[in-house]
This record gives C-alpha cells, structure tokens and sequence, in this order.
C-alpha cells in the first residue's frame, strides 16, 4: 500500500479495501486532526476527524483530481464541517502574551530546565495561534504548520490565492503582535 | 520599525512555527476513530453488497416472468384458457396479493394492460425484500400477477398468497 497513490487508494477505501482506507487514515488524519485542535479545540478534534473520513468514503464521486490533491479534498471536507461547529460557538477571547522567552535560544539549548523553557514557549506560540481569529488561525495552520503552498490552501479555504496571502501576512503581523515579548 | 527589526521578527516568527510544527508532530486522533471508521466501513460494504444483490436478483427475476410470459404467448393463443383476472370474485375470496411492484419498464406509458398468472420461484419474491412465508407452493415456487401492457413488456407484479382452510 505504502506505494499508492493518494487517489487510488481513496478509490479502493471506497469500495471497502479496509488496507486502502487504513493507509489512507495514517496518512493523513494527523493534519485533518491537527486542523481541527485549531479551529474547535480538542475536545472536538476526534469527532472531526471521524465525521470527515466518513465523509469522504461514503459521498463517492465527488474528488475530482483536476482541482487538487487529496490532502486538499479530505481538508477541504474537514473545513465544511467545521464551520458548522465554529458557527455554533463563540469567539475565542483575544489574549497578549508578554513572558520574556527567547525561542531561538532555548531550540538549541539542551538542559531538562531548557526543553521545560522550550516547551512552555511552544505554547505560548500555540496559545497565540488559538487565540487568532478564524480565518486567520485557519491560513497559519494550512501555510505555517501544515506548509502548504498557497495555491493548495487556496483550494481548501476556497478562496482566491491572493486573498490566502492577504491574510497570511496580517495572520502573521497579528502573531508577532501577540508574541511581541516571546521572539523579539 | 526598521526593515531589520522587521526581518528579525520574520525569522523569529518562522522559528517558532517549525517549533510549533515539529511539536504538533505526536498530536494524532484516538486510536477509537480509526476502529470506528473501519466498523462503519465494513457496515457500508456489507449495505452495498446487500443492495447489488437484490437489484442483480431484481431484474433476473423480471427476466425470468418476462421468459414465462413470452413461453406463455408463443405456446398459447386463447389467453382466457390460462388468464385469470386476481380481481374476479372467485378470485377475492380464495386468495390475498401483495400491491403490483414496479419492474424495470414501468414507467413505459402504456394504452391498455392485463394480468398474467404465473408461477416463479419463491427467491423472486425475496428479491423484492419480501419473505415467502405463506406465498410458497409445495413445489417451491409461488404465484404471481404479471402487468403487462398492450406492448407486451412487463410493467409490474403482485405476489399472490392462496387463502387454505
């Protein structure tokens, strides 16, 4: 299975090769999980991830390979139900952070205080990415962490490409206001 | 802000997404979502086969009253020797039908129609989901009412269920 492509092996998860679709999950239900912790918060994340690969196995017909990976079809999926659920709930409070950690010292320090210093900058950063507003949360999550191209994030948000841009670069000018005292 | 400043926190930013990225590395679903995926997915399959199955059986049953009813043409020129009519009075009273189920060429329009009794075997009654308990002769098979219409193509049948005493 490892050497099938992304499209076959949707096509045979389809009509039930449970390998296919197990192969097709480990590939990818990390980013789809990921995506999700990001914008519904954990809680929701396995339920997301459930809804969105139920989804995909049983619409058949609707991955249309001219318009994108895979990838971007099973986030793309992912998104519209998320929204449901973002919809639903409110706006995560907007929060400053303003503790003095030095991110690029403590990376290549190696003591256990260090990684304890480091891991707790990690969520400061997480923190401030949760704290973005969706939309915003959304592209540094596909660009930022995710790496995708912006023609692939485009594809998924269902956007124009310079509209992902747009709001990648005032989702980033936004972070490094949040995260003023973590990376100056 | 000079462009330095800016650059510096560009690349600060960069690090601590890598940072951020690497770390969201050992985040995964449960490992229940991929158990539950596989459950729903072996009942989906096991739905789809159930249901080619039955329109396989479907339209080899309409063949197989469609094949009777040619026989029954061709061997038999005086249809009121072997036509009964389901809604006769002798008929009412000593035999319950299901409604007429549709076959394949049902939505063909058609002028005039008339019933055809014959004998199928009892599967073709399972193949339309219904149980044959009651339908079934002693020889296995069970009486059925063949629409047909002035074109001679099969519209619809009914299963007929003998009343016993």
């Amino acid at each position: 299975m490892k050497g099938i492509d992304d499209a076959a092996l949707l096509e045979r998860a389809r009509r039930g090769d449970e390998d296919a679709f197990s192969e097709l999950f480990s590939r990818h239900q990390r980013a789809v999980f990921r995506y999700a912790v990001y914008m519904c918060g954990a809680d929701a994340a396995d339920d997301v991830v459930q809804d969105t690969f139920m989804n995909v196995l049983l619409k058949s017909g609707r991955y249309d390979a001219s318009k994108g990976a895979v990838i971007s079809y099973i986030l793309g999926t992912a998104r519209h139900l998320m929204l449901r659920r973002l919809s639903r709930s409110s706006s995560i409070p907007v929060g400053e952070f303003t503790e003095d950690l030095n991110l690029e010292g403590s990376i290549e320090r190696e003591t256990p205080l260090d990684d304890f210093a480091r891991q707790e900058t990690i969520e400061v950063v997480r923190a401030a990415v949760q704290s973005l507003p969706p939309a915003h949360r959304e592209v540094i999550v596909l660009c930022e962490l995710e790496e995708m191209d912006y023609a692939e994030a485009a594809n998924v948000m269902q956007c124009p490409v310079g509209t992902v841009r747009s709001r990648l670069n005032r989702a980033r000018a936004l972070l490094s206001r949040k995260l003023g005292g973590v990376i100056q | 802000m000079t462009t330095n400043d800016s650059n510096g926190r560009d690349s600060k930013l960069n690090a601590a997404m890598r940072a951020l990225a690497e770390d969201d590395a050992k985040l995964r679903s449960s490992p229940d979502v991929e158990k539950r995926l596989l459950s729903e997915l072996r009942a989906y399959s096991r739905t789809r086969r159930r249901r080619t199955w039955l329109g396989v059986s479907s339209v080899a049953a309409a063949l197989l009253l469609g094949m009777a009813l040619y026989v029954w043409r061709i061997g038999n020129r005086q249809p009121s020797d072997t036509v009964q009519s389901p809604s006769a009075p002798e008929a009412a009273i000593t035999e319950v039908a299901t409604e007429f189920l549709p076959l394949p060429y049902y939505h063909v329009p058609m002028n005039t129609g008339s019933t055809v009794r014959i004998q199928v075997p009892a599967t073709a009654l399972v193949s339309f989901g219904l149980a044959p308990n009651g339908f079934r002769e002693g020889d296995g098979t069970v009486q059925a009412d063949v629409l047909v219409g002035d074109d001679g193509l099969a519209r619809a049948v009914r299963f007929v269920r003998p009343l016993r005493n």
